[in-house]
């Protein structure tokens, strides 16, 4: 007999999985400037997911979720969505999101192509540049509609920045640790 | 609910600790070891306290309240954890795409050759190759850029990881 725990744990960590089989499966076939909207369009399929397996896990034991009713039942889907969505957040976040665009990642790599002998600095260049950084991020912005061109001038599109939202969050972090250690030192220092 | 509060609130408590921490240390750095050894206190106390205290042992199915929720908010809590660290260091690491948002959000609209005065190749590639070197991951002779022992077994798994992905390299 399955607990609320395990139904909630259970749909999260699968719904988590068919995500991940599914990024593998279909990021195959994406060129850069879709990579962004993929990312959600993959998300929202693991989401459906999600409600289909909740739903037959509640179904099926009716027992424990007739006792919750169905604002437990309505709870449990939405903890087990809020988990899945953490863990797709942090497999992004953490590892596509360095694999696909982390300048440190791929400048180790460039040189791991060079072994044993390793490269030099004009080796590096004629690979991989400032130039091709720019280009790159920029197609994938657009792609996700949250920059805009119009003739020569690249713009903030309409769709909401989430490396905006992210650098704010961060920003704010910063400063609570840093502005209130730095507060400290200049007393203890005084 | 009970539960879920219970383990938010000692996640936020170990953000709290870690932070009076860090005010009284004179290093520039989130001593990131120290918050994870927080955090991991703060789940025990958590564990200790849902099967041993009175209160919140008791579980009910039909009570949102105690709404039987303790393995959910512990893995809530442990999935919490390395997102501070995260988001913390996310806002040191001034990657293009934050500065290209940036610019344009602080100036409305800017050209691609506006754009590539900023990202250039002494800010990104100069800069995180010497910022690699610092960190041990490669090693310079003043010529050539060659990579350590770790660094290469972790080009290894990315290349297992690219296989499984079927994309290019990325960057």
């Amino acid at each position: 007999m399955l607990t609320i725990d395990s139904i909630i744990l259970t749909t999260a960590v699968g719904t988590f999985i068919i995500y991940l089989l599914a990024h593998l499966l279909v990021f195959r076939f994406i060129a850069v400037k879709g990579v962004l909207p993929w990312l959600m369009r993959v998300f929202f399929l693991g989401t459906f997911f999600n409600v289909i397996l909740n739903i037959y896990l509640s179904l099926s034991k009716t027992k424990i979720m007739m006792e919750s009713g169905i604002l437990g039942v309505g709870f449990c889907v939405f903890l087990s969505f809020i988990i899945y969505g953490i863990m797709s957040f942090f497999y992004v976040l953490n590892i596509y999101g360095p694999y696909e665009s982390s300048l440190s990642v791929r400048l180790i790599r460039e040189i791991y192509q060079t072994l044993p002998q390793g490269s030099t600095i004009y080796e590096i260049l004629k690979r991989y540049n400032a130039d091709m950084i720019l280009r790159t991020r920029l197609e994938r912005l657009i792609g996700s509609g949250e920059i805009i061109v119009e003739g020569p001038i690249y713009r903030i599109g309409k769709y909401p920045c989430i490396f905006l939202t992210l650098h704010y969050i961060g920003r704010i972090l910063n400063r609570i640790v840093l502005k209130t250690r730095a507060e400290h030192i200049k007393k203890k220092y005084k | 609910m009970l539960y879920l509060i219970t383990s938010i609130l000692l996640f936020i408590l170990s953000i709290f600790i870690h932070l009076i921490w860090c005010r009284h240390k004179d290093v520039q750095q989130l001593n990131i070891a120290l918050f994870f050894f927080i955090s991991s206190v703060c789940l025990l106390i958590y564990f200790g306290a849902v099967y041993f205290h009175p209160y919140l042992r008791l579980e009910d199915t039909r009570s949102l309240w105690k709404f039987p929720l303790k393995l959910t908010a512990a893995f809530l809590y442990i999935l919490l954890v390395p997102y501070y660290p995260v988001l913390y260091y996310s806002s040191f690491m001034h990657s293009p795409t934050q500065i290209i948002v940036l610019l344009l959000k602080e100036q409305g609209g800017i050209t691609l050759k506006e754009l590539s005065q900023h990202i250039n190749d002494e800010r990104f590639i100069i800069a995180r190759l010497n910022s690699l070197i610092k960190n041990g991951y490669i090693a310079f002779d003043g010529y050539y850029y060659r990579l350590v022992p770790k660094t290469i077994l972790f080009c290894r798994i990315l290349n297992i990881y690219q296989k499984l992905l079927g994309r290019e390299m990325g960057g």
